[in-house]
């Protein structure tokens, strides 16, 4: 369901808001009768003891001489005063109310104090007054009826104002929350002006006073800035491969335009030669960009087999004639992908080649211990200088001093395969001459 | 036209020599950039292709310290950096030329021309001496307006005289524009090809500075 967050933020307030009313509401009711219940027992007393007080001062009238005082006028407002009677003991009238009950039994059943009674289906408030030394008893009562005219007369007190102030209450919290809501409004509107390749920091400043808004602004700027790393680092591995493509195509290119011009079939042949060279070449170069990507991405899932990696490293070593090996005498299993291995191993020693003059021997050391197969490929070349060492996995990362076609992608290739493998790869401190790799993998568990 | 190729790429290199060789041109090439340094302090070349990539020098060093050594030899830079600065930086660096690989051979050819011909100050690709007309781009050669018919190493030969008429040329200055650091076949074969051009332009041509090489002369008439 589309929803915008105002509506949404609305529709919780007025239903908060109607839970609230319907509280408030019956919180007033409950209030109002119990008021009124006060309300009318003070009077009740207040009656009772005015009457006892008043009989007292004329104690010696007789009942006939205060006849007036037996019919209550009705008060002004509608409010009616409550029924009365004093009797003696023995439930002879002294004085009574002209409005007071006929069956007056329910009444004087009840006990000194508050208390309920009722008569023909009508509740009476009923309060009693025992005076034992004149031996007379004062009964002061409202009913039923004239209970629930003061409650309602109280009831709209605490009603009203709410009923008033819900609208408003609605009115201004809308108003509130679509200008609350104004910086959240800002924020997306900006958003959705920019560019798709606009990864720059959010610029709007004047958001910034609200926590929520910052945060978000903060949490986007991350994500711009982590996907411009991303961006950039594509940007800068597809402008490298393009370098790296160009010369080789441009080798290729012209040794064709040189094979179509031979004047003799000698220089043809020389030329379709260089084709075929620039053909491998080419294809090896993209073959370990492929490897490259792949093995970045983590795109794909290695094959995992087991291995006998000093048969491998001895059987690549065997193509090169400068190259001697040690430790390979002895199977080292490992788990993982053939394929992978030996163009990890053939771009090590490729690598210890190019970067040695081509008199110097290149040793391979393999080891075998605590569960780690050690490979170390040592040249004697000029090495590396230290502010290098750091750069030299670094895709596209040629040295100075290179003899001969490099793609700078061999020891990129080499850590990326490592890794891919759970292993490392990395540049031994520099001891004597040359420059020594050192691979780790992990070897296979045996059972 | 004798050209210093700096190229570390072998196909590449060997390509672009072979190919300007086949165009008339005499190629020395070089892929290391601590070797080219010194290469143009001791010879003598009508241009250089330089690669910005190379190993032990790269080729802005190379730029800078022949510029600020005060070398005014056409530099054409092939590159595969083709970013819009690269370019800016390579001409402001005191490149003649900047051109991005791959690149078709005679585009360079005509480029190499035209930055030779602009190092002398001539207007055209036209070399011209007494009736005789030199054209580089056809290497088409007339006197009177009748065209003769010449090989390659005397189009050579006959190229550099007109460059610098009235100059003197050294058998060692000619030869090395015909063979470049390869030698050449044998030592007498300049003689050969200067023999050959003078029965084509009429003996007094080419006149000999003994003990010196050749200039171009004027025919008594």
């Amino acid at each position: 369901m589309n929803i915008s967050l105002q509506t949404r933020l609305l529709l919780l307030m007025s239903v908060a808001l109607a839970i609230g009313v319907l509280v408030t509401q019956q919180a007033g009711r409950y209030e109002s009768r119990r008021t009124a219940a006060a309300d009318i027992d003070a009077r009740l007393g207040r009656v009772a003891h005015t009457l006892l007080l008043s009989w007292q001062v004329s104690n010696d009238l007789t009942v006939a001489s205060i006849p007036a005082l037996t019919v209550a006028p009705p008060a002004p407002d509608g409010k009616r005063l409550p029924v009365f009677e004093v009797t003696t003991f023995d439930n002879r009238v002294l004085l009574r109310s002209h409005d007071f009950p006929l069956r007056t039994h329910a009444l004087r059943a009840a006990g000194p104090g508050y208390g309920n009674a009722e008569i023909e289906n009508t509740r009476w408030r009923v309060f009693t007054v025992i005076d034992s030394q004149r031996r007379i008893i004062c009964r002061v009562a409202l009913n039923e009826h004239d209970r629930s005219l003061r409650e309602a007369t109280l009831a709209p007190h605490f009603d009203q104002p709410l009923l008033l102030g819900v609208p408003l209450i609605l009115v201004l919290g809308w108003m509130s929350l679509v200008y609350g809501l104004r910086p959240l409004r800002r924020l997306s509107r900006e958003l959705a002006r920019r560019d798709a390749t606009d990864l720059a920091p959010i610029r709007s400043v004047d958001n910034d006073a609200i926590v929520e808004i910052r945060a978000l602004r903060r949490t986007l700027d991350g994500l711009f800035e982590r996907l411009r790393h991303a961006v950039n680092a594509q940007r800068l591995f597809t402008a490298a491969a393009g370098h790296e493509l160009r010369t080789p195509l441009a080798g290729l290119r012209t040794q064709i335009e040189v094979a179509q011009r031979a004047p003799d079939a000698q220089q043809q042949t020389h030329a379709l030669e260089r084709i075929a060279r620039a053909g491998e070449h080419m294809e090896k170069l993209v073959s370990r960009l492929l490897h490259l990507a792949r093995l970045d991405s983590g795109e794909t899932e290695i094959a995992r087999h087991t291995l006998d990696f000093a048969a491998l490293v001895a059987r690549i070593s065997g193509d090169y004639a400068r190259v001697a090996c040690d430790g390979v005498d002895r199977p080292a299993e490992l788990q993982g992908d053939a394929s992978l291995l030996e163009a990890l191993v053939t771009n090590l020693l490729d690598n210890a080649c190019r970067h040695a003059p081509t008199d110097t021997p290149v040793e391979v050391t393999l080891a075998h211990h605590d569960h780690w197969l050690t490979l170390h490929v040592r040249d004697h070349g000029p090495g590396l200088p230290e502010a290098d060492r750091a750069r030299a996995f670094d895709v596209f990362y040629r040295g100075e001093n290179t003899f001969g076609e490099g793609s700078g992608l061999g020891l990129a290739l080499v850590r990326a395969i490592a890794r891919a493998h759970g292993g490392h790869a990395g540049i031994d401190p520099p001891s004597r001459d040359g420059l020594c790799v050192t691979v780790r993998l992990p070897a296979a568990h045996r059972s | 036209m004798r050209i210093l190729l700096i190229e570390d790429d072998p196909i590449l290199g060997d390509g672009l020599q072979v190919g300007l060789q086949q165009a008339g041109y005499s190629v020395d090439w070089l892929a290391d950039g601590a070797l080219a340094a010194d290469a143009l302090a001791n010879d003598e070349f009508d241009a250089v292709i330089l690669d910005l990539a190379l190993p032990s020098r790269s080729g802005r060093q190379l730029l800078a310290d022949w510029r600020d050594a005060g070398q005014t030899v056409p530099i054409l830079v092939l590159t595969a950096y083709d970013a819009l600065d690269d370019r800016i930086d390579g001409l402001d660096g005191g490149a003649d030329d900047y051109l991005v690989k791959p690149v078709a051979l005679e585009e360079l050819a005509a480029r190499l021309r035209a930055l030779v011909r602009r190092s002398q100050g001539q207007a055209d690709n036209c070399l011209r001496w007494d009736g005789i007309e030199f054209n580089r781009a056809s290497g088409i050669l007339s006197i009177d307006g009748q065209v003769l018919d010449l090989s390659a190493h005397e189009r050579q030969i006959i190229t550099a005289l007109l460059e610098r008429p009235g100059q003197t040329l050294t058998r060692e200055q000619l030869a090395s524009r015909l063979y470049g650091w390869d030698g050449g076949p044998e030592s007498n074969s300049l003689e050969v090809h200067i023999h050959n051009l003078r029965r084509k332009l009429g003996r007094q041509r080419i006149k000999t500075v003994r003990g010196l090489g050749y200039r171009m002369a004027q025919p008594d008439r």
